[in-house]
Protein backbone atom coordinates (compact mmCIF):
# COMPACT_ATOMS: atom_id res chain seq x y z
CA UNK A 1 0.00 0.00 0.00
CA UNK A 2 2.76 2.58 1.06
CA UNK A 3 4.50 1.82 -2.26
CA UNK A 4 1.61 1.91 -4.02
CA UNK A 5 0.71 5.05 -2.36
CA UNK A 6 4.27 6.63 -3.02
CA UNK A 7 3.66 6.18 -6.69
CA UNK A 8 0.85 8.08 -6.66
CA UNK A 9 2.97 11.44 -4.62
CA UNK A 10 0.92 13.56 -6.10
CA UNK A 11 1.00 16.90 -3.81
CA UNK A 12 -2.41 18.49 -5.28
CA UNK A 13 -4.45 15.45 -4.13
CA UNK A 14 -7.66 16.40 -2.77
CA UNK A 15 -8.70 13.18 -0.30
CA UNK A 16 -12.47 12.98 -0.52
CA UNK A 17 -12.21 11.50 3.33
CA UNK A 18 -9.85 14.02 4.73
CA UNK A 19 -12.11 17.25 3.20
CA UNK A 20 -14.89 15.90 4.94
CA UNK A 21 -12.88 15.43 8.20
CA UNK A 22 -11.85 18.86 7.64
CA UNK A 23 -15.35 20.45 7.17
CA UNK A 24 -16.75 18.27 10.22
CA UNK A 25 -14.01 19.92 12.20
CA UNK A 26 -14.60 23.23 11.03
CA UNK A 27 -18.70 22.54 11.05
CA UNK A 28 -17.85 21.51 14.91
CA UNK A 29 -15.55 24.96 15.30
CA UNK A 30 -18.31 27.11 13.79
CA UNK A 31 -21.53 26.09 15.49
CA UNK A 32 -19.19 27.03 18.86
CA UNK A 33 -18.43 29.84 17.93
CA UNK A 34 -21.58 30.83 16.36
CA UNK A 35 -23.70 29.62 19.45
CA UNK A 36 -21.54 30.44 22.17
CA UNK A 37 -18.34 32.55 21.76
CA UNK A 38 -19.48 35.04 19.51
CA UNK A 39 -22.71 36.07 21.40
CA UNK A 40 -21.38 35.91 24.70
CA UNK A 41 -18.31 38.55 23.74
CA UNK A 42 -20.40 40.72 21.92
CA UNK A 43 -23.06 40.77 24.66
CA UNK A 44 -20.44 41.25 27.34
CA UNK A 45 -18.60 44.25 25.30
CA UNK A 46 -22.25 45.94 24.85
CA UNK A 47 -22.91 45.50 28.36
CA UNK A 48 -19.19 47.14 29.26
CA UNK A 49 -20.06 49.96 26.28
CA UNK A 50 -24.11 50.64 28.17
CA UNK A 51 -22.59 50.81 31.12
CA UNK A 52 -19.47 53.11 30.56
CA UNK A 53 -21.71 55.58 28.32
CA UNK A 54 -24.89 54.80 31.42
CA UNK A 55 -22.21 55.98 34.09
CA UNK A 56 -21.11 58.93 31.74
CA UNK A 57 -24.72 59.69 31.55
CA UNK A 58 -25.29 59.35 35.43
CA UNK A 59 -21.94 61.29 36.41
CA UNK A 60 -23.77 64.18 33.48
CA UNK A 61 -27.34 64.10 35.53
CA UNK A 62 -25.85 63.93 38.83
CA UNK A 63 -23.66 67.24 37.71
CA UNK A 64 -26.40 69.10 36.29
CA UNK A 65 -28.64 68.12 39.63
CA UNK A 66 -25.37 69.44 41.82
CA UNK A 67 -25.79 72.61 39.45
CA UNK A 68 -28.93 73.06 40.44
CA UNK A 69 -29.16 72.90 43.94
CA UNK A 70 -26.38 75.12 43.67
CA UNK A 71 -28.57 77.55 42.12
CA UNK A 72 -31.30 77.33 44.31
CA UNK A 73 -29.06 77.51 47.06
CA UNK A 74 -27.72 80.92 45.85
CA UNK A 75 -31.26 81.91 45.24
CA UNK A 76 -32.18 81.30 49.03
CA UNK A 77 -29.32 82.82 50.31
CA UNK A 78 -30.18 86.09 48.28
CA UNK A 79 -33.56 85.81 49.23
CA UNK A 80 -32.56 85.52 53.14
CA UNK A 81 -30.25 88.59 52.58
CA UNK A 82 -33.10 90.55 50.69
CA UNK A 83 -35.70 89.78 54.00
CA UNK A 84 -32.97 90.57 56.48
CA UNK A 85 -32.44 93.92 54.52
CA UNK A 86 -36.13 94.13 54.53
CA UNK A 87 -36.41 93.44 58.32
CA UNK A 88 -33.87 95.74 58.95
CA UNK A 89 -35.48 97.98 56.83
CA UNK A 90 -38.42 97.62 58.57
CA UNK A 91 -37.37 97.88 62.28
CA UNK A 92 -35.48 100.89 61.68
CA UNK A 93 -38.81 102.72 60.14
CA UNK A 94 -40.50 101.17 63.25
CA UNK A 95 -37.85 102.60 65.50
CA UNK A 96 -38.49 105.97 64.30
CA UNK A 97 -42.20 105.63 64.63
CA UNK A 98 -41.86 104.82 67.84
CA UNK A 99 -39.74 107.24 68.53
CA UNK A 100 -41.67 109.97 66.80
CA UNK A 101 -45.05 108.66 68.60
CA UNK A 102 -43.40 108.74 72.21
CA UNK A 103 -41.97 112.32 71.29
CA UNK A 104 -45.63 113.33 70.25
CA UNK A 105 -47.10 111.79 73.27
CA UNK A 106 -44.41 113.13 75.44
CA UNK A 107 -45.19 116.47 73.92
CA UNK A 108 -48.94 116.24 74.14
CA UNK A 109 -48.84 114.79 77.97
CA UNK A 110 -46.25 117.86 78.60
CA UNK A 111 -48.60 120.48 76.93
CA UNK A 112 -51.46 118.99 78.97
CA UNK A 113 -50.05 119.10 81.88
CA UNK A 114 -48.59 122.71 81.44
CA UNK A 115 -52.58 123.92 80.41
CA UNK A 116 -53.52 121.88 83.37
CA UNK A 117 -51.09 123.88 84.97
CA UNK A 118 -52.33 127.22 83.61
CA UNK A 119 -55.89 125.93 84.54
CA UNK A 120 -55.32 125.50 87.97
CA UNK A 121 -53.20 129.14 88.39
CA UNK A 122 -56.28 130.68 86.83
CA UNK A 123 -58.50 128.94 89.31
CA UNK A 124 -56.54 129.97 91.68
CA UNK A 125 -56.30 133.52 90.54
CA UNK A 126 -59.79 133.25 90.21
CA UNK A 127 -60.95 132.46 93.36
CA UNK A 128 -57.99 134.35 95.35
CA UNK A 129 -59.64 137.40 93.24
CA UNK A 130 -62.94 136.05 94.42
CA UNK A 131 -62.12 136.07 97.78
CA UNK A 132 -60.64 139.23 97.75
CA UNK A 133 -63.57 140.64 96.53
CA UNK A 134 -65.74 139.11 99.04
CA UNK A 135 -62.88 140.48 101.75
CA UNK A 136 -63.23 143.19 100.88
CA UNK A 137 -66.93 143.71 100.87
CA UNK A 138 -67.16 142.65 104.00
CA UNK A 139 -64.28 144.49 104.88
CA UNK A 140 -65.87 147.34 103.27
CA UNK A 141 -69.07 147.16 104.81
CA UNK A 142 -67.71 146.48 107.97
CA UNK A 143 -65.63 149.73 107.96
CA UNK A 144 -68.56 151.39 106.69
CA UNK A 145 -70.45 150.11 109.60
CA UNK A 146 -67.61 151.16 112.41
CA UNK A 147 -67.52 154.59 110.51
CA UNK A 148 -71.25 155.05 110.59
CA UNK A 149 -71.05 153.63 114.56
CA UNK A 150 -68.47 155.49 115.61
CA UNK A 151 -69.83 158.94 113.79
CA UNK A 152 -72.52 158.46 115.76
CA UNK A 153 -71.20 158.73 119.11
CA UNK A 154 -67.46 160.73 118.36
CA UNK A 155 -65.60 162.23 116.30
CA UNK A 156 -62.19 161.44 117.82
CA UNK A 157 -62.91 158.07 117.69
CA UNK A 158 -63.65 158.38 114.41
CA UNK A 159 -60.25 159.21 113.73
CA UNK A 160 -58.95 156.30 115.85
CA UNK A 161 -61.53 153.90 114.10
CA UNK A 162 -59.63 154.70 110.92
CA UNK A 163 -56.03 154.16 112.01
CA UNK A 164 -57.20 150.85 113.68
CA UNK A 165 -58.41 149.38 110.75
CA UNK A 166 -55.76 150.40 108.85
CA UNK A 167 -53.64 149.31 111.23
CA UNK A 168 -55.27 145.81 110.30
CA UNK A 169 -55.60 145.82 107.23
CA UNK A 170 -51.43 146.12 107.11
CA UNK A 171 -51.15 143.23 109.93
CA UNK A 172 -53.31 141.20 107.55
CA UNK A 173 -51.46 142.48 104.55
CA UNK A 174 -47.90 141.01 106.19
CA UNK A 175 -49.41 137.77 107.52
CA UNK A 176 -50.40 137.23 104.04
CA UNK A 177 -46.97 137.81 102.60
CA UNK A 178 -45.41 135.96 105.20
CA UNK A 179 -47.64 132.81 104.40
CA UNK A 180 -47.17 133.54 100.73
CA UNK A 181 -43.67 133.46 101.22
CA UNK B 1 8.45 16.87 10.55
CA UNK B 2 11.82 16.43 12.32
CA UNK B 3 11.14 12.82 12.89
CA UNK B 4 10.37 12.06 9.43
CA UNK B 5 14.00 13.99 8.36
CA UNK B 6 15.88 11.95 11.33
CA UNK B 7 14.87 8.84 10.18
CA UNK B 8 15.54 9.79 6.68
CA UNK B 9 18.89 11.21 7.40
CA UNK B 10 19.94 8.60 10.08
CA UNK B 11 18.88 6.05 7.53
CA UNK B 12 21.93 7.42 5.76
CA UNK B 13 23.77 7.02 8.44
CA UNK B 14 26.41 8.98 6.80
CA UNK B 15 27.47 12.33 6.55
CA UNK B 16 29.80 15.33 5.30
CA UNK B 17 32.85 13.68 4.52
CA UNK B 18 32.61 10.08 5.79
CA UNK B 19 34.59 8.32 2.71
CA UNK B 20 31.92 6.24 0.90
CA UNK B 21 29.24 7.93 2.76
CA UNK B 22 25.58 8.18 1.03
CA UNK B 23 25.22 11.72 -0.62
CA UNK B 24 23.21 14.06 0.84
CA UNK B 25 19.25 13.57 0.05
CA UNK B 26 17.21 16.79 0.73
CA UNK B 27 13.88 15.81 2.03
CA UNK B 28 11.45 14.70 -0.94
CA UNK B 29 7.76 15.80 -1.23
CA UNK B 30 7.06 12.46 0.76
CA UNK B 31 7.32 13.79 3.78
CA UNK B 32 4.11 15.24 3.16
CA UNK B 33 2.81 11.62 2.50
CA UNK B 34 2.79 9.83 5.62
CA UNK B 35 1.73 6.40 6.15
CA UNK B 36 -2.10 5.41 7.07
CA UNK B 37 -3.23 3.82 9.51
CA UNK B 38 -6.07 1.84 7.81
CA UNK B 39 -8.01 -1.09 8.57
CA UNK B 40 -10.04 -2.91 6.54
CA UNK B 41 -9.93 -1.87 3.04
CA UNK B 42 -10.46 1.85 3.89
CA UNK B 43 -8.50 3.71 2.27
CA UNK B 44 -6.11 1.18 0.70
CA UNK B 45 -4.96 2.16 -2.37
CA UNK B 46 -7.74 4.34 -3.78
CA UNK B 47 -6.86 7.55 -4.75
CA UNK B 48 -9.85 9.74 -3.12
CA UNK B 49 -9.18 8.12 0.02
CA UNK B 50 -6.32 9.40 2.34
CA UNK B 51 -7.15 6.80 5.22
CA UNK B 52 -6.37 7.73 8.88
CA UNK B 53 -2.75 9.31 8.22
CA UNK B 54 -0.96 11.91 10.67
CA UNK B 55 -2.99 14.51 9.10
CA UNK B 56 -6.15 13.05 10.22
CA UNK B 57 -4.72 13.09 13.67
CA UNK B 58 -3.27 16.98 13.76
CA UNK B 59 -6.82 17.76 12.47
CA UNK B 60 -8.23 16.50 15.70
CA UNK B 61 -5.49 18.35 18.03
CA UNK B 62 -5.97 21.68 15.99
CA UNK B 63 -9.64 20.95 16.40
CA UNK B 64 -9.42 20.44 20.23
CA UNK B 65 -6.85 23.20 20.35
CA UNK B 66 -9.62 25.74 19.05
CA UNK B 67 -12.62 24.20 20.81
CA UNK B 68 -9.86 25.08 24.07
CA UNK B 69 -8.88 28.16 23.38
CA UNK B 70 -12.85 29.15 22.65
CA UNK B 71 -13.65 27.53 25.88
CA UNK B 72 -10.80 29.33 27.54
CA UNK B 73 -11.36 32.66 26.51
CA UNK B 74 -15.67 32.78 27.13
CA UNK B 75 -15.37 30.51 29.74
CA UNK B 76 -16.78 33.44 32.69
CA UNK B 77 -17.87 37.10 31.12
CA UNK B 78 -17.69 39.87 33.86
CA UNK B 79 -17.69 43.39 33.39
CA UNK B 80 -14.05 43.75 33.84
CA UNK B 81 -12.00 41.28 31.99
CA UNK B 82 -9.85 39.04 33.42
CA UNK B 83 -6.69 37.52 31.23
CA UNK B 84 -8.11 34.96 29.48
CA UNK B 85 -11.55 36.73 28.80
CA UNK B 86 -9.21 40.13 27.63
CA UNK B 87 -7.61 37.59 24.95
CA UNK B 88 -10.88 36.37 23.69
CA UNK B 89 -12.22 40.31 23.48
CA UNK B 90 -9.06 41.40 22.07
CA UNK B 91 -9.13 38.39 19.28
CA UNK B 92 -12.53 39.16 18.54
CA UNK B 93 -12.22 42.76 18.11
CA UNK B 94 -9.18 42.38 15.71
CA UNK B 95 -11.00 40.77 13.57
CA UNK B 96 -13.65 43.01 13.41
CA UNK B 97 -11.59 46.09 13.17
CA UNK B 98 -8.82 44.44 11.22
CA UNK B 99 -10.77 42.58 8.46
CA UNK B 100 -14.72 42.62 9.00
CA UNK B 101 -14.79 46.26 9.13
CA UNK B 102 -12.97 47.68 6.25
CA UNK B 103 -14.42 44.75 4.14
CA UNK B 104 -17.59 44.43 4.64
CA UNK B 105 -18.79 47.45 6.70
CA UNK B 106 -21.24 47.12 9.58
CA UNK B 107 -23.18 45.17 7.98
CA UNK B 108 -20.68 42.03 7.89
CA UNK B 109 -20.59 41.80 10.89
CA UNK B 110 -22.92 39.14 10.67
CA UNK B 111 -20.19 36.92 8.95
CA UNK B 112 -17.87 37.58 12.21
CA UNK B 113 -18.73 33.85 13.84
CA UNK B 114 -17.63 32.43 10.42
CA UNK B 115 -14.93 34.88 9.75
CA UNK B 116 -13.61 33.79 13.12
CA UNK B 117 -13.79 30.42 12.68
CA UNK B 118 -12.10 30.27 9.88
CA UNK B 119 -9.33 32.55 11.04
CA UNK B 120 -9.00 30.24 14.30
CA UNK B 121 -8.96 27.20 12.70
CA UNK B 122 -7.14 27.69 10.00
CA UNK B 123 -4.18 29.28 12.32
CA UNK B 124 -4.26 26.38 14.54
CA UNK B 125 -3.98 24.10 11.47
CA UNK B 126 -0.76 25.94 10.44
CA UNK B 127 0.71 26.35 13.87
CA UNK B 128 0.77 22.20 14.30
CA UNK B 129 3.74 22.67 11.81
CA UNK B 130 6.08 24.04 14.57
CA UNK B 131 5.06 22.23 17.94
CA UNK B 132 7.32 19.78 18.56
CA UNK B 133 6.73 16.28 17.85
CA UNK B 134 3.67 17.21 15.96
CA UNK B 135 5.45 19.32 13.07
CA UNK B 136 3.21 19.14 10.11
CA UNK B 137 1.33 21.70 9.20
CA UNK B 138 -1.95 20.57 8.36
CA UNK B 139 -3.11 22.92 5.12
CA UNK B 140 -0.13 21.27 3.40
CA UNK B 141 -2.79 18.16 2.33
CA UNK B 142 -4.57 20.38 -0.20
CA UNK B 143 -7.73 18.35 1.13
CA UNK B 144 -8.21 20.69 3.70
CA UNK B 145 -7.72 24.22 2.65
CA UNK B 146 -9.83 23.09 -0.20
CA UNK B 147 -12.83 22.32 2.03
CA UNK B 148 -12.68 25.42 3.80
CA UNK B 149 -12.15 27.53 0.22
CA UNK B 150 -15.82 25.50 -1.07
CA UNK B 151 -17.39 27.10 2.63
CA UNK B 152 -16.47 30.45 1.58
CA UNK B 153 -17.22 30.10 -1.79
CA UNK B 154 -20.80 28.81 -1.80
CA UNK B 155 -21.20 31.25 0.92
CA UNK B 156 -20.34 34.23 -0.83
CA UNK B 157 -22.30 32.56 -4.15
CA UNK B 158 -25.10 32.16 -1.57
CA UNK B 159 -25.04 35.59 -0.35
CA UNK B 160 -24.92 37.47 -3.83
CA UNK B 161 -27.81 35.67 -5.12
CA UNK B 162 -29.82 36.79 -2.01
CA UNK B 163 -28.45 40.20 -2.10
CA UNK B 164 -28.72 40.78 -5.82
CA UNK B 165 -32.29 39.09 -5.34
CA UNK B 166 -31.99 36.39 -8.20
CA UNK B 167 -29.58 34.23 -9.47
CA UNK B 168 -29.25 35.84 -12.94
CA UNK B 169 -29.13 39.27 -11.66
CA UNK B 170 -26.18 37.99 -8.87
CA UNK B 171 -24.52 36.21 -12.18
CA UNK B 172 -24.46 39.70 -13.56
CA UNK B 173 -23.25 42.24 -10.89
CA UNK B 174 -20.26 39.38 -10.96
CA UNK B 175 -19.58 38.70 -14.44
CA UNK B 176 -20.43 41.58 -16.49
CA UNK B 177 -18.06 44.91 -15.48
CA UNK B 178 -19.97 48.34 -15.04
CA UNK B 179 -19.41 50.85 -17.63
CA UNK B 180 -17.55 48.71 -20.13
CA UNK B 181 -18.32 49.39 -23.62
CA UNK B 182 -20.42 46.18 -25.17
CA UNK B 183 -18.01 45.12 -27.92
CA UNK B 184 -15.50 44.47 -25.44
CA UNK B 185 -18.09 42.73 -23.01
CA UNK B 186 -17.28 38.97 -25.22
CA UNK B 187 -13.61 39.02 -24.08
CA UNK B 188 -14.21 40.57 -20.61
CA UNK B 189 -16.80 38.18 -19.36
CA UNK B 190 -15.08 34.85 -20.08
CA UNK B 191 -11.92 36.28 -17.78
CA UNK B 192 -14.66 37.17 -15.07
CA UNK B 193 -16.20 33.89 -14.89
CA UNK B 194 -13.03 32.31 -14.95
CA UNK B 195 -11.13 34.97 -12.62
CA UNK B 196 -14.13 35.09 -10.26
CA UNK B 197 -15.56 31.58 -10.45
CA UNK B 198 -13.48 29.03 -11.10
CA UNK B 199 -9.71 30.98 -10.27
CA UNK B 200 -10.85 32.60 -7.11
CA UNK B 201 -11.83 30.02 -4.87
CA UNK B 202 -8.70 27.76 -6.17
CA UNK B 203 -6.12 30.18 -5.56
CA UNK B 204 -7.97 30.73 -2.00
CA UNK B 205 -7.13 27.50 -1.01
CA UNK B 206 -3.92 26.97 -2.78
CA UNK B 207 -2.67 30.04 -1.30
CA UNK B 208 -2.81 28.58 2.05
CA UNK B 209 -1.42 25.10 0.74
CA UNK B 210 1.36 26.77 -1.15
CA UNK B 211 3.23 28.35 1.84
CA UNK B 212 2.82 26.36 4.32
CA UNK B 213 3.88 22.56 2.16
CA UNK B 214 6.47 24.85 0.76
CA UNK B 215 7.66 26.58 4.32
CA UNK B 216 7.39 23.00 5.53
CA UNK B 217 9.72 21.57 3.18
CA UNK B 218 12.09 24.65 3.81
CA UNK B 219 12.47 23.75 7.35
CA UNK B 220 12.87 20.01 6.76
CA UNK B 221 15.60 20.66 4.29
CA UNK B 222 17.07 22.58 7.13
CA UNK B 223 16.80 20.15 9.31
CA UNK B 224 17.92 17.70 7.43
CA UNK B 225 20.95 19.50 6.07
CA UNK B 226 22.26 20.52 9.79
CA UNK B 227 21.78 16.49 10.57
CA UNK B 228 23.22 15.74 7.78
CA UNK B 229 26.40 17.97 7.66
CA UNK B 230 26.37 16.78 12.04
CA UNK B 231 30.04 14.79 11.64
CA UNK B 232 32.56 15.33 14.31
CA UNK B 233 34.05 11.82 13.93
CA UNK B 234 35.82 12.97 10.91
CA UNK B 235 38.89 14.27 12.10
CA UNK B 236 39.82 17.22 13.92
CA UNK B 237 39.79 19.87 11.33
CA UNK B 238 36.98 18.61 8.78
CA UNK B 239 34.58 17.41 12.39
CA UNK B 240 35.07 21.15 13.41
CA UNK B 241 34.21 22.75 10.27
CA UNK B 242 31.24 20.08 9.80
CA UNK B 243 29.66 21.71 13.18
CA UNK B 244 30.24 25.01 12.86
CA UNK B 245 28.21 24.26 9.35
CA UNK B 246 25.56 22.30 11.53
CA UNK B 247 25.28 24.83 13.57
CA UNK B 248 24.71 27.33 10.98
CA UNK B 249 21.83 24.49 9.87
CA UNK B 250 20.36 24.78 13.04
CA UNK B 251 20.24 28.62 13.78
CA UNK B 252 18.86 28.93 9.80
CA UNK B 253 16.65 26.41 11.41
CA UNK B 254 15.48 28.38 14.29
CA UNK B 255 15.06 31.79 12.21
CA UNK B 256 12.62 30.45 9.49
CA UNK B 257 10.33 28.81 12.56
CA UNK B 258 9.95 31.95 13.73
CA UNK B 259 9.87 33.39 10.26
CA UNK B 260 7.61 30.43 9.60
CA UNK B 261 4.95 31.42 12.69
CA UNK B 262 4.68 35.40 11.48
CA UNK B 263 3.72 33.23 8.04
CA UNK B 264 1.31 31.07 9.78
CA UNK B 265 -0.35 33.80 11.00
CA UNK B 266 -0.08 35.81 8.09
CA UNK B 267 -1.71 33.44 6.08
CA UNK B 268 -4.21 32.89 8.66
CA UNK B 269 -5.27 36.05 8.43
CA UNK B 270 -4.90 36.33 4.56
CA UNK B 271 -7.16 33.25 3.86
CA UNK B 272 -9.84 35.10 5.98
CA UNK B 273 -9.37 38.87 4.98
CA UNK B 274 -10.01 37.68 0.64
CA UNK B 275 -13.20 35.53 2.84
CA UNK B 276 -14.00 38.80 3.82
CA UNK B 277 -13.37 40.62 0.72
CA UNK B 278 -15.57 37.87 -1.36
CA UNK B 279 -18.46 38.01 0.59
CA UNK B 280 -18.20 41.39 0.69
CA UNK B 281 -18.02 41.95 -2.92
CA UNK B 282 -20.85 39.90 -3.02
CA UNK B 283 -23.51 41.29 -1.31
CA UNK B 284 -22.87 44.64 -2.50
CA UNK B 285 -25.46 45.77 -4.56
CA UNK B 286 -24.59 47.57 -7.71
CA UNK C 1 19.83 15.36 -7.90
CA UNK C 2 17.16 14.89 -9.67
CA UNK C 3 14.25 16.98 -10.17
CA UNK C 4 11.87 18.34 -12.59
CA UNK C 5 12.44 21.55 -15.10
CA UNK C 6 8.82 22.16 -14.12
CA UNK C 7 10.20 23.32 -10.89
CA UNK C 8 12.89 25.41 -12.24
CA UNK C 9 10.10 26.84 -14.72
CA UNK C 10 8.48 27.72 -11.59
CA UNK C 11 10.92 29.69 -9.73
CA UNK C 12 11.20 31.73 -12.48
CA UNK C 13 7.90 32.66 -12.76
CA UNK C 14 7.12 33.55 -10.43
CA UNK C 15 9.83 36.43 -9.70
CA UNK C 16 6.99 38.18 -11.76
CA UNK C 17 4.64 37.77 -8.99
CA UNK C 18 6.82 38.59 -6.46
CA UNK C 19 7.73 41.93 -7.86
CA UNK C 20 4.06 42.57 -8.96
CA UNK C 21 2.68 42.07 -5.25
CA UNK C 22 5.98 44.20 -3.70
CA UNK C 23 4.58 46.83 -6.23
CA UNK C 24 0.98 46.17 -4.97
CA UNK C 25 1.75 46.42 -1.47
CA UNK C 26 4.56 49.49 -1.51
CA UNK C 27 2.21 51.73 -3.62
CA UNK C 28 -0.73 51.00 -1.59
CA UNK C 29 1.71 51.75 1.20
CA UNK C 30 2.91 54.86 -0.72
CA UNK C 31 -1.28 56.16 -1.15
CA UNK C 32 -2.43 54.70 2.34
CA UNK C 33 0.77 57.76 3.62
CA UNK C 34 -0.23 60.31 1.17
CA UNK C 35 -3.95 60.32 2.09
CA UNK C 36 -4.50 58.20 5.23
CA UNK C 37 -8.46 58.57 5.51
CA UNK C 38 -8.42 56.59 2.71
CA UNK C 39 -7.34 53.71 4.21
CA UNK C 40 -10.17 51.93 3.60
CA UNK C 41 -11.11 51.69 0.07
CA UNK C 42 -7.59 51.37 -0.68
CA UNK C 43 -6.77 48.79 1.51
CA UNK C 44 -9.48 46.82 -0.27
CA UNK C 45 -8.07 47.03 -3.58
CA UNK C 46 -4.66 46.25 -2.43
CA UNK C 47 -5.56 43.11 -1.08
CA UNK C 48 -7.71 42.43 -4.47
CA UNK C 49 -4.70 43.25 -6.86
CA UNK C 50 -2.69 41.07 -4.24
CA UNK C 51 -5.00 38.29 -4.68
CA UNK C 52 -4.77 38.78 -8.35
CA UNK C 53 -1.20 38.89 -9.03
CA UNK C 54 -0.67 35.82 -6.36
CA UNK C 55 -3.40 33.66 -8.32
CA UNK C 56 -0.71 33.94 -11.13
CA UNK C 57 2.20 32.64 -9.01
CA UNK C 58 -0.35 29.90 -7.51
CA UNK C 59 -1.27 29.16 -11.30
CA UNK C 60 2.97 28.63 -11.93
CA UNK C 61 2.76 26.47 -8.87
CA UNK C 62 -0.46 24.17 -9.32
CA UNK C 63 0.95 23.66 -13.31
CA UNK C 64 4.20 22.60 -11.79
CA UNK C 65 3.06 20.01 -9.80
CA UNK C 66 0.26 19.03 -12.11
CA UNK C 67 1.78 19.02 -15.52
Amino acid sequence: MLGLAAEEQNVLRIHIDELVFGLIAFVVIFALVYKYAVPRITKMLDERADSIEGGIERAKKAEAEAEEARQQYREKLGEAHRQYSQELEKAKEQRAAIIAEAREEAQVEARRIIDAAHAQIEADRQQAMNQLRIEIGTLSTDLATRIVGESLADSGAQGRVIDRFLAELEQADDAQQAEVR
Amino acid sequence: MSADTLNLAAEGGGGLFTPGGPGFEAPSVGIFFPEAWSWGDYGAGSPYLGGITKYAVLLLVATALTLLFLWWTTRKQTKVPGRSQSIGEIFFLFIRTQISRPMMGVKGDKYLPLLISLFLFIFAMNIMGIIPFLQLPVPSNLSYPVGLALIVYITFIVVGIRAHGGVGKYLKSAVVPSGAPWWILPLLVPIEVISNFMIRPATHAIRVFATMFAGHLLLATFAAGGWYMFNPSAGPVFGTISVLFSGASLLAFILFTAFELVIMFLQAFVFTLLAALYIGEAQEAH
Amino acid sequence: MEGSLNVIGYGISVIGAGIGVGIVFGMGMQAIARQPEARGPLQTNIYIGFALIEALALLGFVLAFAI
